[in-house]
């Protein structure tokens, strides 16, 4: 009996030792997973998984529930311009990143929107132009800028930079020069809205990349700058919009969205002042 | 040993092992809601406490059932 008894001790004990290394590693983990080290944060909301710090897109009446094919391909369709979704994020981020994987059924301008903190003010950023898509003038291409020439002038985007053409009309497409450039400028640089014609300009400079295809669905990837006065909180509050959809009459059916975060990674020389300032922040301690 | 005693140690066991359950996932259970009312999101973002209650529920309820077990008396 006595026996029996000092075999269930070691046995609970050895149970014991498991469910306290699990609790330990558990709570580790939400620290680790709250404390971002590594600097990235990266947060998605497919149809077949939604990330708990994503939240469902508002408001409903604007997108359809949850639509597949026969291929067991989903998506989900906005029929009303704007939707709006959000991030909670667990720490601050100094510029982020953003994929969307969807289907545009006419709609000229498709952006991404950043709001700022109370007010109705939104960073934008295009996701899809088909001005500029179906523009047939040559181009130059460098990273996420593109220059578009009526009459094929300059050879590569450095030498446009550096022979700037002062007397000549630029529409500048979410690019912007430094001021003290802007003000040579003969012919003053249009800042270009989405809708435009390009047949007013001689060059169009964009901070633009036209979506990719992938497997029938395009693929749109924007880089945006997060500064504080973007949080609401601890949350970003993203809007998706094409403009013309409500009198269009055409929809965006929208697969997948991914939102990669960057901030400054933790590093040895900076683990222990920038943790201190963490467990100071989550504590409330001043 | 025979049948009578074999059956014993199991139910021991059982009983001793949700004690066990019980008294770490209460503990981590309060761990837990302590951090997510210092910030919102900080678990519940990746896990879902109902999960830790119903476990602490269910496993004090089983080890209640079985309180004469953890008699030292009995040894």
């Amino acid at each position: 009996m006595k026996n029996n008894f000092i075999v269930v001790k070691r046995v609970i004990r050895i149970v014991r030792i498991g469910l306290i290394s699990l609790s330990i590693f558990l709570i580790l983990f939400l620290f680790y997973k709250d404390f971002v080290p590594s600097g990235i944060f990266i947060v998605e909301n497919s149809i077949k998984k939604r990330s708990a710090v994503f939240s469902d897109f508002y408001p409903p009446v604007r997108i359809r529930e949850k639509e597949c094919n026969q291929e067991g391909e989903c998506w989900r369709t906005m029929i009303c311009d704007p939707v709006y979704f959000e991030i909670t994020t667990p720490r601050s981020f100094d510029r982020g990143e953003l994929i969307i994987k969807y289907k545009n059924y006419g709609q000229d301008v498709f952006q991404l929107g950043l709001q700022k903190r109370g007010e109705w003010r939104f960073q934008f950023h295009p996701l899809e132009n088909k001005i500029l898509d179906n523009l047939s003038w040559p181009s130059l291409r460098n990273g996420g800028l593109i220059l578009f020439q009526k009459s094929n002038d300059y050879s590569s985007l450095k030498n446009f930079f550096s022979h700037l053409p002062y007397d000549k009309k630029i529409g500048l497409f979410y690019y912007s020069f430094p001021k003290e450039i802007m003000n040579k400028f003969k012919i003053k640089p249009v800042i270009l809205k989405d809708k435009f014609n390009p047949q007013d300009f001689d060059y169009i400079l964009a901070a633009y990349s036209p979506p990719k295809n992938e497997n029938g669905w395009q693929v749109s990837e924007v880089n945006f700058t997060i500064p504080p006065e973007y949080f609401i909180g601890r949350k970003l509050k993203f809007m998706l919009s094409a403009p013309e959809m409500d009198f269009k009459r055409s929809k965006i059916q929208i697969k997948d969205i991914k939102v990669i975060l960057y901030r400054q990674p933790i590093t040895l020389d900076n683990f222990f002042p920038r943790f201190k300032r963490y467990l100071k922040r989550l504590f409330r301690i001043k | 040993m025979n049948l009578k005693s074999k059956e014993k140690k199991w139910k021991k066991f059982f009983f001793y092992f949700f004690r066990e359950v019980f008294i770490i996932e209460s503990i981590t259970f309060l761990i837990l809601l302590i951090m997510e009312d210092s910030k919102k999101g900080l678990v519940s973002n990746y896990l879902d406490l109902k999960v830790f209650l119903i476990i602490a529920v269910v496993s004090g309820i089983i080890s209640l059932l079985g309180s004469n077990y953890f008699s030292l008396n009995r040894y």
